[in-house]
């Protein structure tokens, strides 16, 4: 299969899911895709969810103080001496301004009470919304792969289970990936085993180790067996041991997978495994560092590579 | 008389709305607890 070279658009990772949230003013309809337009009604009244929580929360504390504008006048409407309607003019300014900073203080608090009722008080329809927006998404597979990849990585934001993860996934193998891509691994990362989750693993410790992490390792030995019986199952163990050998924790923590796949790794990396276990000869337990002393006595007795003093942090 | 009245009410009216939003801003939710919501709301409780 020809792999297709792409450009993702820029990905704004968002510290909280509701943030890729937007509404239309006109007809209460949630987005996720970041359209100008709104999917339901067509028009162009688009706002952040935020954005609408804190105008209904303005709006609720406006009416209170136009309430209390409102008392202020009458009272100095029935005042019968001038002295009377300073008196009132002066109180109620007073009392208004009060509420005012009042309301000014706790805005925020009631930005967030408006915005979870908000979410609440449709809950079937924003799920609605969210699986429309996903087939919206989906239904570019054919066309435009790469609009299908980055409308679903929007959406995983907020739904999150293994089929959008798989989408993903499955995607990804038709692209050509690159060590610049703003390439995920963890979020993609599913409950049960995948051949082509497995593969992208793969994929991922040649152009970016540094994404192989702890639930990733704990993946690969979950599903061990499974990933060996892949054609290329040898060489993504390998390069996922290899991803450990990045830091002394890892080689710690995973000394199973790296000694059994020690013996295939590339020179950097083994020279990499072997200075660890040189510097830490009590710490990485007797399996771990004969195998690698087997090794080397095996490929690398006569290397000057690894006859040199190590330099601390040159190989990652 | 009568613009005592309304002041007294206003100041009642003032006094209440005040402490409502000032008491009830500790029990507000937090921008994690809308977040958590949320993601219930859409995946349900094991996916979130």
């Amino acid at each position: 299969m020809k792999k297709i070279p792409v450009h993702f658009r820029p990905h704004q990772p968002v510290k909280y899911s509701y943030q890729k949230l937007t509404i239309c003013k006109s007809c209460q309809t949630f987005t996720a895709l970041g359209n100008q337009q709104c999917p339901a009604c067509g028009k162009s009244s688009l706002v952040p969810v935020e954005q609408h929580a804190a105008s209904t929360a303005k709006r609720s504390m406006h009416t209170s103080l136009l309430i209390a504008v409102f008392i202020g006048l009458v009272a100095i409407f029935l005042s019968h001496t001038l002295l009377q309607m300073v008196l009132c003019g002066a109180a109620g300014l007073s009392l208004v301004t009060l509420l005012w900073f009042v309301q000014r203080q706790v805005m925020a608090q009631e930005t967030n009470r408006a915005l979870l009722a908000l979410l609440q008080q449709d809950q079937e329809r924003l799920g609605q919304d969210m699986y429309r927006d996903w087939e919206t998404a989906f239904s570019n597979w054919d066309s435009d792969k790469q609009l299908t990849y980055e409308l679903l990585r929007e959406l995983s934001a907020l739904l999150r289970n293994d089929t959008i993860r798989l989408q993903q996934v499955a995607l990804l193998h038709y692209f050509v990936l690159r060590k610049d891509m703003d390439l995920v691994l963890e979020p993609l990362l599913i409950t049960n085993y995948d051949p082509l989750l497995a593969d992208y693993i793969g994929e991922l410790t040649k152009i970016k180790r540094d994404l192989i992490k702890d639930s990733t390792f704990q993946y690969v030995l979950n599903y061990e067996l499974e990933i060996l019986g892949l054609e290329n199952g040898q060489d993504i163990l390998a390069g996922v041991a290899g991803a450990a050998v990045r830091m002394k924790r890892y080689v710690l923590s995973y000394s199973g997978l790296v000694r059994r796949y020690a013996h295939k790794l590339p020179k950097d990396r083994f020279l990499r495994l072997y200075r660890i276990v040189q510097q830490n000869p009590h710490e990485m337990g007797e399996r771990l560092t004969s195998e690698v002393h087997r090794i080397y006595q095996e490929k690398y007795q006569w290397d000057p590579d690894f006859q040199e003093p190590s330099t601390r942090g040159s190989l990652i | 008389m009568l613009a005592y009245g309304c002041l007294g009410i206003l100041f009642l009216y003032a006094a209440v709305r005040a402490g409502f939003y000032w008491f009830r801003r500790n029990s507000a939710p937090t921008q994690q607890d809308i977040d958590n919501s949320l993601l219930t709301i859409l995946n349900g409780e094991s996916e979130r």
